[in-house]
């Protein structure tokens, strides 16, 4: 088996590049969303679109970069490094959007923040339900954190690649089963009228979660695109994987769990077609990562591939504060066509990555252990974990 | 005993944390059968307009909406029955109420596949926005649904709110799914707006 191409820090390199291929997917779509809310068909065919992979995405590059054996490693420490680098990741950024708040809270999903009783619900599901109400986008980070508790109970077990597919065919059956018939664990519940807390966790994704994690750990010691990659052997293939995905998203219908979103949403365990679904995911993904391999040598991609997890978690300022109100304002002075609303996605994408650069270089100056970095010392606070 | 400290720690940290989620969730289920007033988000909607008492007409949509929604491949969702006027209930003979039966969509809906003359049928995708509704959630029988009303409008005149737009029945349990009536579900809701002071 050989080794995936490494650079300093020993980050691989093209998995960052997918990252930020698939980070881009998550502005570019929360931005479309924006735009599909206001009443756009056109921006809810390409949500679709991107929605089909661009989640399952983070969950395959998880699973590429993870360590397939954790025998050796004591649990409590394995725990407290997880711990750092994502709940604490996920508090820090969840509570910090509590201050926009301040000024404006037209745009906080199911949260009245005119109200005590308000921020005390938001806190508390932040808290207590797992579920991030200042800053949805992080809901990922909680999801991942369980998908890699199971990771810990189950690795032992991967000692072999039909192991590990009949595991994570096991994992889906049993996240698809609970997804239709076990709404109770549903976070999305929270935001119902009288929407009660529990410690949801993100438990309800975090088995399909899981099996996403495990087609990237599958993919890894199959040595997919370890070392060097033939080039138009790999244009073929993404161009394959692009087609596949593009004639088979809009199949996906009539089977999600949320009426209102024709679209496949991680967050709220709204698969689809339970066949149509990963072959979109997998394929999807497969795309992107293809597409990473090609273009590792671009600097300013690796920069901004290396801090994913700021700029996704920033993600949430434009996601609760801006993108509505903006894509509000654009559709009533455009058209809406297709072309436009895929230029005014793909600019306002831009700037706003663009906009949290200052944001990453100052986190990662003075508050490294709360954004990823736990093993950094920082000005502020020790290292979190040796 | 030094091996059980730490779960009576965590059980001792756990234990407040527990309190406060009890105490949350009991007061959510008892306000769940309380009045109350909120703004109902806006989407797109897939209605079929009928015309003729609900007791017949509801069995209708209901039908409508589900073929309907197989045609179009819609995922599922709730059915509610809106009345534009809201005094139609108190004002118009039952057989002549017009109701507007409809159903959540996702915006990707645009065409109506292969349901023919659906203008005709009534039936239409409509847009509609926020609104300040008062809802109350009414447990058992159609038939008692103007006690709920009337405990509804207190509610409304209480808040210093008046009815101003449609009235709206949304059927969480209704015949498909549970066949006691006296177990249907239905949300009740009133458009309202904050009565200015004079």
């Amino acid at each position: 088996m050989t080794t995936p191409s490494r650079y300093p820090g020993s980050r691989v390199s093209f998995i960052d590049i997918a990252r930020i291929y698939g980070i881009v997917l998550v502005y570019y779509g929360h931005f479309i969303e924006s735009y599909m809310k206001a009443g756009s068909p056109v921006a809810a065919i390409q949500y679709k679109f991107i929605y089909s992979f661009h989640m399952p995405l983070f969950f395959i590059l998880s699973g590429y970069i993870a360590r397939e054996q954790l025998n050796n490693i004591d649990f409590s420490l394995y725990l407290k490094r997880k711990a750092a680098s994502r709940l604490v990741p996920y508090l820090f950024l969840s509570l910090l959007l509590i201050i926009p708040t301040f000024w404006t809270t037209d745009n906080t999903v199911g949260l009245d923040l005119n109200t005590v009783d308000g921020y005390l619900k938001g806190i508390s599901v932040t808290l207590l339900a797992g579920f991030p109400c200042f800053n949805i986008p992080t809901w990922f980070l909680i999801c991942l954190f369980v998908v890699e508790m199971m990771h810990y109970s189950s690795s032992r077990f991967l000692t072999s690649d039909s192991r590990i597919l009949l595991t994570a065919g096991g994992y889906y059956l049993l996240g698809s089963i609970l997804a239709w018939n076990a709404g109770f664990l549903n976070p999305l519940n929270v935001f119902s009228q009288h929407g009660k807390i529990y410690p949801y966790f993100m438990i309800l994704e975090a088995f399909t979660g899981y099996s996403l994690y495990l087609v990237g750990v599958y993919l890894r010691r199959n040595g997919f695109l370890t070392g060097k990659v033939p080039v138009f052997r790999s244009l073929l293939g993404a161009l394959a994987c692009l087609l596949l995905v593009y004639f088979t998203y809009d199949l996906n219908k009539g089977m999600f769990t949320l009426p209102f979103y024709d679209a496949v949403i991680l967050a709220g365990s709204s698969h689809g077609n339970p066949i149509l679904f990963p072959f979109t995911a997998v394929l999807g993904s497969i795309l992107i990562m293809i597409l990473a391999k090609l273009t590792t040598d671009s600097r300013i991609l690796l920069f901004l591939g290396s801090n994913t997890l700021v700029i996704f978690g920033l993600n949430g300022v434009f996601y609760h504060f801006i993108n509505d109100r903006l894509a509000i304002w654009l559709l009533s002075r455009h058209s809406g066509d297709f072309m436009i609303i895929f230029v005014s996605g793909a600019v306002i994408t831009c700037l706003s990555i663009l906009l949290t650069v200052p944001f990453i270089l100052l986190f990662n100056h003075f508050i490294p252990q709360l954004v990823g970095k736990p093993k950094v010392d920082g000005p502020l606070i020790p290292r979190l974990v040796s | 005993m030094k091996k059980s400290l730490p779960f009576v720690k965590t059980l001792v940290c756990l234990l407040p944390i527990i309190a406060y989620l009890t105490h949350y969730n009991l007061r959510m289920e008892k306000e769940r059968y309380e009045p109350h007033i909120y703004t109902l988000t806006g989407g797109k909607v897939l209605v079929a307009q009928i015309t003729g008492d609900p007791d017949i007409t509801l069995d209708t949509a209901t039908t409508t909406l589900y073929s309907a929604g197989r045609k179009l491949k819609l995922s599922p969702s709730y059915m509610s029955g809106r009345h534009l006027n809201w005094k139609q209930r108190e004002t118009i003979p039952r057989k002549e109420w017009v109701v507007h039966y409809s159903r959540v969509v996702p915006e990707t809906a645009v065409g109506f596949a292969d349901i023919k003359n659906p203008a005709e049928k009534g039936i239409y995708y409509e847009r509609r926005k926020e609104t300040e509704i008062a809802e109350i959630l009414h447990l058992g029988r159609y038939e008692e649904i103007p006690h709920s009303l009337l405990n509804l409008r207190h509610f409304i005149e209480h808040q210093g709110y008046r009815i101003v737009g449609f009235y709206e029945e949304v059927y969480l349990v209704f015949e498909p799914i549970e066949p006691n009536p006296g177990k249907y579900e239905t949300l009740l809701r009133y458009e309202v707006t904050k009565r200015e002071l004079r």
